[in-house]
C-alpha cells in the first residue's frame, strides 16, 4: 500500500521510493515506469546464517544413467521442465550468486525439475525449500518474481542454448532461471553432502561452475536495475547500463 | 572421457549394488582438475554419498562451450552422446564396465555402418527399458543437403509423403557451438523396406527448397556433409562468425562434430568414453581433414589456414602461423602439390590424411608439428620424416594414404599419420632423404624426393594394407578406422595435456596421456606400428609433463633425476642426430623450435627447475641462451639450435658432453 515499502520484492502499488524519479510529478503506475527504474535489494552474505540437513541426492546415479530416465520421462511426461534459482548477496559491494557444489567439481543452482502440470513459481519454492530450507518449522517465504532466462535442452545431450534451434520441434528439457529476492535476513540449511558457495562475477569459482552464461543474463536482467547493497558503510546505489 | 569412462564404472557399480572400494575421477572440466575419491565399502548410502561425482559436468561444458567458442569447451564425450543418443540402445550399452568399452564402440560403431539387419523397429522401445543394452541393428541412412532450419518435423513429414510410416527418429548433427542444424541428419526407420523407399524417393522430394541428399550412413558421407556445410555461404556459426579467432574456433568446434564424428562416430563411444572433455583440442586441426577426399582443395585450404591458427589445442595454433612463413610458400599451397597423393588414398582412409600435403612439401614441416608435441617430439622427430622417406627402404612400413587434405594444419596429427615405420626403423633415416635436405632449400628435395616414394608406395600400398589385413584379421575400412581413431585419441590427449601442462594441472594431463596410452594399446590396431608411434608419442609427452610438474612442485631432489632423464633422453636424440648428422635438419628443426620456444616459455614460467638443468647444460655449452629453453625438448632444441649456429666445431662439442 502507499508508504510501506516491502524490503523485498519489487515494490508493488508505489512508485519505487529510492529511484531516480524521472518526473517527479508521475505517479502513474504504468507498468513501465515501474520496471524501469526497480531496485533490487542486495544484503551482505552476512546477514545469512547457513546451518545444515540431511544429505539431499541426485537422482541419476551416472551422467549415462541421467540422459536415461530423461529418455523415459520423455516418452511419458513430454519435455522436462526445470527451474531454478538465482539467489542474489552482496559482498562488500559486489553482486554474488549463491550457489551449490557437490563434490569438488559440480556446481549448481538450487532448483530442479519439475512434477507433471506443477507451476513453474510453486514448483521453484517447493524445490529451494527441499534444497535450502530450513528446518526449524518456520516458514520460509521466497520471492520470485523475474524470470531471468530460459535454456533449452534440444537432443537428450548436454549441450543447452538459450532458445530452441530451429530445426527442433521437441526440445527434451527447457529451464527456466529466476531471479529469488531474499529477505533482509534469513536462516537456510544446506544438505551435508554440498557446499554452498558463493560466487561474485570475478571470482574463478564463478568461472569453473560454467554459469558464466547465466550469469551474463543475470547482468542483463538485473543489472539493468539499479542496485542497492545495504549496510554499506557509504550506501552505495549502483546503476549497471542495459545489457 | 575420461571422467565418463569412470563414471560408467561407478554407475555399473551401483547398479550392481555392491560395496566395492573404487576410485573415482572428477574432473573439474575448466579447470581440468583430477579430482579422486575414494569410495569405501560397507557404506549403506553408497549410492551417492562421499562420491564427487562430477555427473554434470556436461552441463558445466556445454554451458561454458555457449560462450567459449575458441576454447576447449567442445567435449568429445558430448559428441559421444551425440553419436549415442542417435542410437538409443548403445548408450546404455556403455555403461555397463571399462572393459567392455573396447569391444562395445566396435559393435556401435559397425551398426550403422554395416547393412541395416532384420531386427524389427522395436529398437525404439525396447532399448530405452533397459538400461545396458546391446546396441542392434539400426536401418539408418543419412539425410544431408538440408536447410538448418528444415526440422525433424519436416522430416517425418517428407516420409508420410513417400509412404514411410515407421519412423523411430531423427537425430541433427548440430554445431555444438550455438546448436544450428548443420544441415545433415541421421534418420532411423523401422525396417529395411522403409529404406529402400527412402532411398528411391526421398531425394525427390524438396523440403524448403532443397533437395535432400540421401546416403547410406558411411563415414564417407557424413565427411561429405560436414565438409558440405562448411562451404555453406550460410552457416553463420564457422564462416565469417565472430572475427578470426572465434570463427575459427567456432569452426573448430564445427568440424569437430562433423569431423570426429565421422571417423568416430562408430568408434564413438569408446573414445568418447575414454576422453570426454580431452579429444576435442586435437580434433579441430583434424576436422578440415575430416573432409576426406573427393572434396575439392578450395575448401580445405580455407579452412586449414585459420582452423590452425585458431585451434583451441595446446600446441597447435601458436607454432603455425610463424611456422609457415619461414618454410616459404611450399607448405602453405599443400593443396596444390599434392597431385598424386589424393588419388591414392582409398576413399575409406580419411584418418591419413596428413600425409599427403604434409609430404611434398612436408620435410621442413614434419619437424615442425612435431616439435608441437612438446615433450615427445624431439626425440620423435624422425617419425615425421620417415613417412615420405622410409617408403622404399622401409616396405613394410604400411604406407599412410597421403591425404588430400590440407597440409597446413599438421599440428599432432602431422605426427599420428606421419610416422607408420615401427620406432625400429625411426632411427635410420632414410639416407635418401638427408642427402637431399642440406642440398636445396627445404621444398626443393621434398618434392623430387616425395614424387619418386610416392610413385613407389602407390604400388606397395596395396600389399600393405593386404598385409595388415591378414594379420589384424579386420576389414581394412575398420582397421583405418580405428587406426584413425587412435590417431584423434592421441592427438586430443596430446595437446590437452599440453594444454593443461601449461596451465599448471599436471596432474589432469598426465591422467590423459595414460588414458590414451592405454585406449590405444587396448585397441584392435594396437600391434600395429603406427599405434606405437602413437603411443610412443603419447609416452613421451607424458615424460615430459612428468617431468615438468615434479619440476615444479619439488625442488632441487627432483633436478637430478630430471637431469639424468633429460640425459638419457638427449642421448637419445643426441645419438640419433649424430647419426645423422644433418645440417638441414636443424634447420628444420629451428622453426619449430621458435614456434615451441615461444610456447615453452610460457609453460617455463613456473619452472626454475628447469633452469636449473638448463644451466647444466649451460655449463658445457656456455654462451646460450638456454635460460630460456629450459625444457627436456628445449635440450634437445638447444641443442640443435646450437648446432645449427656453430656447426662443426660445436657439434663435436655438443657430442661430447653427454658422452661421459
Amino acid at each position: 500500500m502507499a508508504g510501506i515499502v516491502r524490503r523485498t520484492g519489487w515494490p508493488s502499488g508505489v512508485a519505487p521510493p529510492q529511484s531516480q524519479n524521472k518526473s517527479p510529478g508521475k505517479n502513474d503506475m504504468t507498468p513501465n515506469s515501474l520496471n524501469l527504474n526497480r531496485s533490487i535489494h542486495l544484503y551482505p552474505l552476512t546477514n545469512y546464517t547457513f546451518g545444515t540437513k540431511e544429505p539431499l541426492y541426485e537422482k541419476d546415479p551416472s551422467v549415462p544413467a541421467r540422459f536415461q530416465r530423461m529418455r523415459d520421462e520423455f516418452d511419458k511426461m513430454g519435455m522436462r521442465r526445470s527451474v531454478e534459482g538465482i539467489l542474489l548477496v552482496h559482498e562488500h559491494g559486489l553482486p554474488h550468486v549463491l550457489l551449490l557444489q557437490l563434490g569438488t567439481t559440480f556446481f549448481k543452482l538450487p532448483g530442479g525439475e519439475l512434477a507433471a502440470g506443477e507451476d513453474e513459481i510453486d514448483g521453484l519454492k517447493r524445490l529451494m525449500t527441499e534444497t535450502l530450507g530450513r528446518q526449524d518449522g518456520v516458514a520460509q517465504e521466497w520471492v520470485v518474481e523475474d524470470t531471468i532466462g530460459n535454456w533449452w535442452r534440444p537432443n537428450f545431450e548436454p549441450p543447452q542454448y538459450p532458445y530452441v534451434p530451429p530445426h527442433i520441434t521437441k526440445p527434451k528439457e527447457h529451464k527456466k532461471l529466476f531471479l529469488v529476492q531474499l529477505q533482509e535476513k534469513a536462516l537456510f540449511a544446506v544438505p551435508k553432502n554440498y557446499k554452498l558457495l558463493c560466487a561474485g562475477s570475478t571470482s574463478s569459482t564463478f568461472e569453473k561452475t560454467g554459469l558464466r552464461t547465466d550469469y551474463s543474463l543475470i547482468n542483463l536482467h538485473c543489472w539493468t536495475h539499479s542496485v542497492d547493497f545495504e549496510d554499506l558503510v557509504s550506501p552505495k546505489c549502483f546503476n549497471f547500463p542495459v545489457g | 572421457a575420461l571422467r565418463v569412462g569412470f563414471v560408467e564404472s561407478l554407475s555399473a557399480l551401483f547398479s550392481k549394488n555392491q560395496a566395492h572400494h573404487l576410485i573415482t575421477v572428477g574432473i573439474n572440466s575448466s579447470g581440468r582438475k583430477l579430482i579422486l575419491v575414494a569410495l569405501t565399502a560397507g557404506n549403506p548410502d553408497m549410492t551417492t554419498e562421499g562420491v564427487d561425482i562430477d555427473l554434470y559436468a556436461d552441463d558445466i561444458e556445454q554451458d561454458f562451450n555457449a560462450d567459449d567458442f575458441a576454447g576447449e569447451g567442445v567435449d568429445l564425450y558430448d559428441d559421444v552422446i551425440t553419436t549415442t543418443s542417435g542410437r538409443r540402445d548403445s548408450e546404455g550399452g556403455e555403461a555397463p564396465s571399462t572393459d567392455n568399452r573396447p569391444c562395445t564402440p566396435n559393435n556401435i560403431g559397425t551398426s550403422p555402418v554395416s547393412s541395416k539387419s532384420n531386427s524389427a523397429g522395436s529398437n525404439h522401445d525396447h532399448g530405452r527399458d533397459r538400461d545396458y543394452i546391446q546396441p542392434l541393428r539400426k536401418h539408418q541412412v543419412y539425410i544431408g543437403n538440408l536447410t538448418w532450419w528444415t526440422s525433424d518435423r519436416d522430416i517425418q513429414e517428407a516420409l508420410t509423403d513417400i509412404g514411410v510410416h515407421d519412423f523411430v527418429e531423427v537425430k541433427f548433427y548440430e554445431n555444438r557451438a550455438n546448436g544450428q542444424s548443420k544441415g545433415y541428419c541421421v534418420l532411423t526407420v523401422g525396417s529395411e523396406a522403409s529404406l529402400k523407399i527412402i532411398k528411391e524417393k526421398f531425394g525427390k522430394k524438396e523440403i524448403h527448397g532443397q533437395t535432400p541428399m540421401v546416403t547410406p550412413p558411411t563415414k564417407q558421407a557424413l565427411n561429405q556433409f560436414e565438409a558440405q556445410s562448411k562451404t555453406r555461404p550460410n552457416p553463420g556459426p564457422g564462416v565469417g562468425g565472430g572475427g578470426g579467432g572465434g570463427g575459427g574456433g567456432n569452426m573448430n568446434m564445427n568440424n569437430m562434430m562433423g569431423g570426429p564424428r565421422g571417423p568416430m562416430g562408430p568408434m564413438g563411444p569408446q573414445m568418447g568414453m575414454g576422453y570426454g572433455p580431452r579429444m576435442m583440442m586435437g580434433n579441430p586441426i583434424r576436422g578440415p581433414r575430416g573432409m576426406g577426399p573427393g572434396l575439392g582443395p578450395p575448401p580445405h585450404r580455407n579452412l586449414g589456414p585459420p582452423n590452425h591458427q585458431n585451434s583451441p589445442g595446446g600446441g597447435g595454433g601458436q607454432f603455425s602461423p610463424p611456422q609457415r612463413p619461414p618454410m616459404g610458400g611450399g607448405p602453405h599451397n599443400s593443396l596444390p602439390p599434392p597431385p598424386g597423393p589424393p588419388q591414392r588414398p582409398p576413399p575409406g582412409m580419411p584418418m591419413f590424411q596428413g600425409q599427403g600435403p604434409v609430404a611434398p612439401h612436408g620435410m621442413p614441416r614434419n619437424p615442425m608439428p612435431h616439435n608441437i608435441m612438446e615433450r615427445g617430439p624431439p626425440p620423435r622427430q624422425d617419425w615425421s620424416r620417415p613417412p615420405m622417406n622410409a617408403y622404399p627402404p622401409h616396405g613394410q612400413a604400411p604406407i599412410p594414404p597421403p591425404g588430400p587434405i590440407p597440409g597446413p594444419v599438421r599440428g599432432p596429427q602431422g605426427i599420428m599419420a606421419g610416422p607408420p615405420p615401427q620406432g625400429a626403423p625411426a632411427p635410420h633415416m632414410n639416407p635418401a632423404f638427408f642427402n637431399q635436405g642440406p642440398t636445396g632449400p627445404p621444398q626443393g628435395p621434398p618434392p623430387t624426393y616425395n614424387t619418386s616414394p610416392r610413385t613407389t608406395p602407390g604400388s606397395q600400398y596395396p600389399p600393405q594394407v593386404e598385409h595388415h589385413e591378414s594379420s589384424n584379421a579386420i576389414s581394412e575400412a575398420e582397421f583405418e578406422e580405428v587406426m584413425g581413431r587412435n590417431r584423434t585419441v592421441s592427438r586430443s590427449a596430446i595437446s590437452r595435456a599440453v594444454t593443461d601442462a601449461a596451465s599448471g594441472e599436471f596432474a589432469s594431463a598426465i591422467e590423459t596421456l595414460v588414458t590414451a596410452i592405454s585406449l590405444i594399446k587396448q585397441s584392435k590396431v594396437a600391434p600395429d606400428d603406427r599405434c606405437k608411434i602413437l603411443i610412443s608419442s603419447l609416452q613421451d609427452t607424458l615424460h615430459g609433463i612428468e617431468a615438468k610438474s615434479y619440476g615444479g612442485r619439488r625442488e632441487r631432489s627432483r633436478s637430478r633425476e630430471r637431469d639424468r632423464h633429460r640425459r638419457s633422453r638427449r642421448e637419445r636424440s643426441r645419438s640419433r642426430e649424430r647419426d645423422y648428422r644433418d645440417r638441414s635438419r636443424e634447420r628444420y628443426y629451428e622453426y619449430p623450435r621458435e614456434r615451441s620456444r615461444s610456447r615453452d616459455r610460457e609453460y617455463r614460467d613456473r619452472n626454475r627447475e628447469e633452469s636449473s638443468s638448463s644451466r647444466y647444460y649451460e655449463d658445457r655449452y656456455r654462451d646460450r641462451e638456454r635460460e630460456r629453453e629450459r625444457e627436456r625438448p628445449r635440450v634437445e632444441t638447444d641443442r640443435s639450435r646450437e648446432r645449427e649456429r656453430e656447426r662443426e666445431p660445436d657439434r663435436e662439442a655438443v657430442h661430447r658432453p653427454p658422452r661421459h
